[in-house]
């Protein structure tokens, strides 16, 4: 591929397949012997990438409003997915945190854990709501067998799952046979067996979510479907936000009164606040929850448009 | 329509107001936009201005010239112009009165 056909990659491929010669032609008459300028490469990629985003409705206000509910749906779901990967590790860090922390400082922790567990039960309802909602689309979609193509992401999706499954019952039986210590780091071959049944759950939330897109895509979404996906959708941001600060409103609450706790010390051992685990599963869950509120803009924007105009 | 043309730099608008005066290619009408706003549109810009045109049916393509290819302006493209000229001329003369500047008459001939 030439060098100048390199710069058409930025490009969604419809939109290089209709202007990409002429877009190269200009890029000719523009350019000095050399070739493009960075300058000018630079300007080229910001606008392939801002062409990609308009095909996903993603930016833009020609869209119809249902386009934009689509759109901004799909980012949430994505921002969801990665809240999900930072819950799983945080369930994980957390576990058993009771027991380093005297009772007096554990009111606040216990209300930031209880609303990171019912935020995390409600997104989990409107996940499956839309779901629901979304059936007669998607029997509609299977029986026009647009669906098709999506057979093998579905397939792959349910091995990781199977994998996951069977990873799960076999770690589990496995750690029953362990002290506390040896789950924690002590055993070297559960501690590397742990990473990768992680990495399996991870792959599968991505499996499932990349084929959850691309099946939203092939569906035929009705102004009532969009209404329901607009609600669910607005809900799983607010409980996104919620739980990214129910994590770091935890952290904080442990590290004034028990940093101990954060690092399985002693009652009342002098102990940093910092813990690496849970400062990336805080990141994971604050980056997944800007996402969320980009995608809530798109779900602004159809609102103000009126959610009947499709 | 939900995007107007609306401010004079916008390049939906230079793009128009260049095709107004006859079909032109993309380096062409980059040129003639550089020559009557002191404007640079760069290629990316500019294809981008092209293709919302195209979509809301505002400019249309001619046959290629190798690869090069003229667009030239719909009926809605020159109505959308006139529209989008008169909305600014308002502008301009309210300015002009204001500022005691020669006001310009831009009704049509």
């Amino acid at each position: 591929m030439s060098d100048d056909r390199q710069l058409l990659r930025w490009y969604p491929a419809r939109w290089r397949e209709r202007y990409g010669t002429e877009l190269l032609a200009m890029v000719e008459d523009v350019s000095e012997a050399d070739g493009p300028s960075r300058s000018l490469r630079r300007s080229l990629q910001l606008a392939g990438l801002k062409e990609r985003l308009r095909e996903q409705a993603l930016v833009g206000d020609d869209r119809p409003a249902a386009d934009r509910v689509r759109a901004g749906a799909r980012v949430i779901l994505v921002a969801w997915a990665g809240l999900v990967v930072a819950g799983c590790g945080f369930a994980k860090f957390s576990e058993h945190w009771q027991a380093g922390v005297p009772s007096r400082d554990q009111f606040v922790p216990a209300l930031m854990y209880g609303i990171v567990v019912a935020l995390a039960a409600v997104g989990a309802l409107s996940v499956l709501g839309v779901v629901v909602a979304a059936l007669p689309s998607l029997r509609a979609a299977v029986s026009a067998r647009r669906l098709v193509v999506m057979r093998w992401p579905v397939l792959a999706a349910g091995a990781l799952s199977v994998l996951a499954v069977g990873a799960t019952a076999g770690l589990a039986a496995w750690a029953h046979q362990l002290a506390p210590a040896q789950r924690n780091g002590a055993d070297a071959g559960y501690t590397v067996t742990f990473g990768v049944w992680a990495l399996v759950i991870v792959a599968m939330i991505a499996a499932w979510t990349c084929a959850a897109v691309d099946a939203e895509r092939r569906l035929e979404v009705s102004p009532a479907l969009a209404r329901v996906v607009w609600v669910c959708s607005s809900v799983l941001t607010l409980c996104t936000v919620g739980i990214a600060g129910a994590i770091v409103g935890w952290w904080i609450a442990l590290a004034r009164t028990a940093p101990w706790a954060l690092a399985g010390n002693q009652l009342g051992a002098p102990t940093s606040p910092w813990a690496w685990p849970l400062a990336g599963q805080a990141a994971l869950a604050v980056l997944a929850a800007a996402v969320a509120l980009l995608g809530a803009t798109r779900l602004i924007s159809a609102a103000r448009m009126g959610l009947r105009s499709t | 329509m939900t995007t107007r043309p609306g401010r004079n730099n916008e390049p939906a608008v230079l793009v128009l107001t260049s095709l107004a005066s006859g079909a032109k290619h993309g380096h062409a009408l980059a040129r003639d936009i550089e020559e009557f706003a002191g404007v640079r549109l760069g290629p990316g810009s500019l294809y981008g201005a092209i293709t919302r045109l195209e979509e809301r049916g505002l400019i249309a393509p001619l046959p290629s010239d190798e690869r090069r290819r003229p667009y030239e302006l719909t009926a809605t493209g020159r109505a959308e112009l006139a529209a989008a000229v008169q909305a600014m001329a308002r502008v301009v003369a309210a300015g002009s009165t204001r500022l005691g500047l020669r006001v310009i008459d831009l009704r049509p001939a």
